[in-house]
């Protein structure tokens, strides 16, 4: 190697050590000194359990409806021409244009009781906002992208051959997509909806505007931990974040399993 | 290869997939930008030029900017070392890169409060030593946005790092280039729309945290309250319009910074073609 | 400037790719470096770049040893086998580059690359990105890149590999034309025979990163000197046979051998190598010693006519003029006009020269 790229080497790897590495430490030895003692006494309390269980069907929610459309939407943009269709590659990256609290405050303003769309819920006395809807509603619009992306460019380059060659063996298109194309682009779809759970565990802007923050009906995980830290519970939130950390990170080395997968 | 456009199942797919589209992400955008504009524009102005919504914007802005600058820096380079060179340790560290995407924002707060905050050993050293406060001040803030940010830039370069064919770089020998004449008239421009790409991504995200930021810089109006912060206040006290003017503003430039991407990656498909 | 290669190695871990290489180039030769795909042919040209180091051995321009200087230092073209374009630049900017990095001054750039763009007949394409251009134009701009800055050596890494048949016939033969022009010392690596043979001054064929044989395109294909150059050049038929003094056994026939005054004498195992057009075939026996043979297959291409031949357990082809036609199953009578004569031991030795108008079956 030469000597300009070991001095590089040697830069950048002390940077991510104090930006990346050393954070990480910071909650590994919060762990530590307060032991699992601290955890065990978070997962004692049902408003904690309550709050986790409530980012699981969120995140669940998030991933059938945005995996579904997602998948859709790869179809047309791929196999399809219409007009506009660039117009809607652009629309696709939108939610990451949007700070979180944004997006949860459009969707405060579209389904509020004199919003748009709202007025029509609450003369049907259907809550949106400050209730579950409106959480799953504010966590799709900031998970959707995730799984487009990821399968697009999949379905892209598996080409269409495949499919012709099933539709002139005698599939239907319905036993052509499961058996010839959801299987090619498996793992492209299980990154994307690996990234879509990342960021739906870990949504906290978006849901602490459109949620209200309810303990115990509209508190998901993040608002918890944010609770808890404004509560002065340093211990309570840090046990909280260690348990979203722990999920982070399981999910990260799924990421990068599924990564090597999908670069076949 | 296309299918043709007339067949019923493609025309209930086209229409079921661009409603979902629709509903959830253009209306609301058009609903929040016409929110804005509810009072007319001299309602919007008024609302943006308040004295402490100004600051949340001009701090937020300088923030984004520093933070793509830094990243196009150490993106670059991260990026360089990754392919390039072999240490210990390596398929490892390239996983870390991504905890940034994977880790909730809050967490990364509570993370940096833990490490640096009055109570750590580093947050009271730098308070005794050298009197700096990072929490609850912008070093706590640059600090948090460069974690959040980090993998972009790196992860937008290290393909086409990894894609650029070694004998580009053969032939710039062959004809007399050095070493730093390759880096600068061969490899840099290769590189560069990914660069701004990933500069672009931090840039936006970076205007747009609001989970670590909130934890670590706290609140206070004229120092560390960055535009999304500003805008929750206001939407925690009710004051709608003072929240849809500076949403939109942050929209705009938002967009403004997604224009320049798709622009980019359309310019840079053209060159590549062939 | 000419060029001595001196037993040159290269090796990758356990792969040997360059075995103890050994050749020289004269001044202003166009010289081909063939061989099967993994031969060692594209190590050993980029040994010659600089671009990889020899474990052993001397590359040497002009009596100088270029071992310690690097691929920037030793001023040589390469041309690579996908051309290596840089698709940031147009056309005009790729050829200049080379002159670019030297800091000419624009105008010596501007002058020089028209000259070139002339010589290459790009006129009109300068301002074109790679992208824009076909198979065809990349590799003109490739050579003209690598002849910008006027090398004296000038190396092509399989530079017709990549193109279609027609494209690349074209291009051979302007490769030559250009080098008649520019007189520049030049090597192309080809697994392509024919390309080889068009217009090499002189090839040097290499197997497992040996030199087999150095010759021109005449002396390979009429000399080789054993069973790998004779086989991998052009067509030919492979007869396992038996040597005893003058007497030659195939398959229980015999041949009686004219001994020339260079032939030794040998025993045993040998095999024959028979081009297909040195088989002769006539409709009836043309006297009491024509070999009797069947026709089991007709492969007519316009110009000349493939024929398989059976006879007593042997299979050949033989190549004749499309003036006669043959049937299937027909009875024909053979000459052999002329074959060369390998040791089966060790086909890596002839051991007698080419014997010619030989063969009728006593």
């Amino acid at each position: 190697m030469k000597r300009g790229d070991r001095i590089l080497m040697v830069l950048v790897l002390g940077w991510i050590a104090v930006l990346v590495l050393l954070p990480l430490s910071g909650i590994v030895r919060e762990v530590w000194t307060n032991g699992l003692s601290s955890l065990v006494e978070l997962l004692r309390q049902p408003t904690a359990l309550r709050a986790f269980m409530l980012t699981f069907w969120l995140t669940l929610g998030s991933v059938v409806i945005n995996t579904i459309f997602g998948t859709m939407l790869s179809f047309i943009l791929v196999r399809h021409s219409f007009r506009g269709k660039v117009f809607l590659e652009g629309i696709i990256d939108l939610p990451f244009a949007v700070s979180p609290v944004i997006a949860g405050f459009m969707f405060i303003i579209l389904f509020g009781p004199r919003g748009w769309l709202g007025s029509w819920f609450d003369a049907q006395n259907i809550k949106i906002i400050y209730a579950f809807p409106g959480m799953l509603l504010a966590t799709l619009f900031v998970t959707f992208p995730f799984v487009v992306r990821e399968v697009v460019p999949v379905l892209r380059e598996y080409g269409i051959e495949q499919e012709e060659a099933a539709l002139v063996l005698g599939a239907s298109p319905w036993q052509t997509f499961w058996k010839v194309t959801l299987p090619s682009i498996k793992w492209g779809m299980i990154y994307g909806i690996t990234l879509t759970i990342a960021r739906a565990i870990g949504e906290f802007g978006a849901v602490i505007v459109v949620s209200g923050g309810i303990i115990n009906k509209t508190q998901t995980a993040t608002l918890l931990i944010h609770h808890k830290f404004m509560d002065f519970d340093f211990t309570g939130a840090c046990a909280a974040a260690m348990v979203l950390a722990a999920v982070s990170f399981i999910i990260l080395i799924a990421m990068q399993y599924i990564f090597s997968k999908r670069q076949v | 290869m296309k299918e043709n456009k007339s067949t019923p199942g493609g025309l209930v797919l086209r229409g079921i997939t661009l409603s979902y589209i629709a509903l959830l992400i253009v209306l609301p955008v058009i609903a929040i930008s016409c929110k804005a504009f509810d009072g007319g524009i001299a309602r919007l102005w008024q609302e943006i030029a308040l004295p402490q919504a100004l600051f949340s914007l001009k701090i937020t802005l300088i923030l984004a900017l520093i933070i793509a600058i830094v990243n196009v820096i150490t993106g670059t380079a991260t990026a360089w070392v990754l392919v390039r060179c072999d240490f210990p340790f390596k398929r490892e560290i390239n996983a870390i890169i991504d905890l940034p995407f994977a880790i909730p924002t809050i967490v990364t707060g509570i993370m940096l409060v833990a490490l640096y905050g009055p109570r750590s050993f580093v947050g009271a050293f730098m308070q005794n030593t050298f009197n700096v406060e990072i929490i609850y001040n912008s070093p706590g803030i640059l600090i948090a946005l460069l974690f959040v940010t980090f993998p972009f830039v790196v992860r937008c370069v290290q393909p086409v790092l990894q894609e650029m064919e070694k004998e580009i770089e053969e032939a710039a020998m062959t004809l007399g280039a050095s070493p730093v004449q390759i880096f600068w008239k061969v490899i840099m421009p290769t590189l560069f729309p990914s660069i701004v790409t990933g500069a672009a991504l931090s840039f936006s995200r970076a205007l747009g945290e609001f989970g670590s930021v909130v934890i670590v810089a706290g609140n206070i109006p004229f120092k560390t309250q960055v535009a999304a912060v500003y805008v929750y206040g206001e939407i925690e006290s009710s004051n709608v319009p003072g929240a849809t003017g500076v949403s939109f503003i942050l929209l705009a430039c938002s967009f403004a910074v997604l224009l320049l991407l798709n622009f980019i990656q359309y310019w840079n498909r053209r060159h590549e073609e062939g | 400037m000419s060029i001595s290669i001196q037993n040159v190695s290269k090796r990758f871990g356990d792969f040997v790719a360059v075995d103890g290489v050994s050749f020289e180039v004269q001044t202003g030769e166009l010289v081909a470096l063939l061989g099967p795909s993994g031969c060692g042919k594209s190590t050993l040209l980029r040994v010659i770049a600089g671009l990889e180091t020899p474990d052993t051995g001397a590359v040497i321009f002009n009596g100088v040893n270029m071992n310690d200087m690097s691929a920037r230092q030793r001023r040589v073209g390469f041309v690579f086998q996908h051309y290596a374009l840089f698709k940031h630049m147009t056309a005009e900017q790729n050829i200049a580059f080379a002159l670019t990095v030297q800091k000419r001054s624009k105008q010596e750039i501007a002058d020089r690359v028209d000259q070139i763009i002339d010589l290459v007949k790009m006129r009109g394409y300068g301002r074109h990105y790679p992208s824009q251009l076909s198979g065809g134009q990349r590799q003109r701009v490739a050579l003209a890149r690598a002849l910008a800055a006027e090398p004296a050596i000038l190396l092509l890494d399989e530079p017709f590999a990549a193109l279609d048949l027609k494209v690349r016939e074209s291009l051979v033969g302007w490769l030559r034309k250009m080098h008649d022009k520019l007189n520049v010392t030049s090597i192309f690596v080809t697994h392509d025979q024919n390309e080889a043979m068009e217009i090499s001054d002189k090839i040097i064929v290499i197997n497992k990163g040996r030199v087999e044989q150095i010759g021109a395109a005449r002396d390979v294909y009429e000399e080789p000197s054993n069973k790998f150059v004779a086989s991998f050049i052009g067509n030919i038929n492979i007869i396992d046979a038996h040597i005893d003094g003058e007497v030659i056994c195939v398959h229980g026939t015999e041949v009686r051998l004219h001994r020339s005054a260079d032939c030794d004498a040998h025993s045993g195992e040998i095999v024959l190598l028979v081009r297909p057009e040195d088989i002769g075939l006539r409709p009836e026996a043309g006297g009491p010693q024509a070999i009797p043979a069947v026709v089991t297959g007709i492969r007519y291409k316009g110009s000349v006519t493939e024929v398989n031949l059976q006879l007593a357990g042997l299979s050949l082809t033989a190549l004749e003029f499309s003036k006669h036609i043959w049937h299937m199953g027909e009875r024909v009578f053979i000459h052999i006009k002329k074959y060369n004569v390998f040791a089966a031991a060790d086909s890596h030795q002839a051991i007698r020269r080419q014997l010619e108008h030989l063969g009728y079956i006593e």
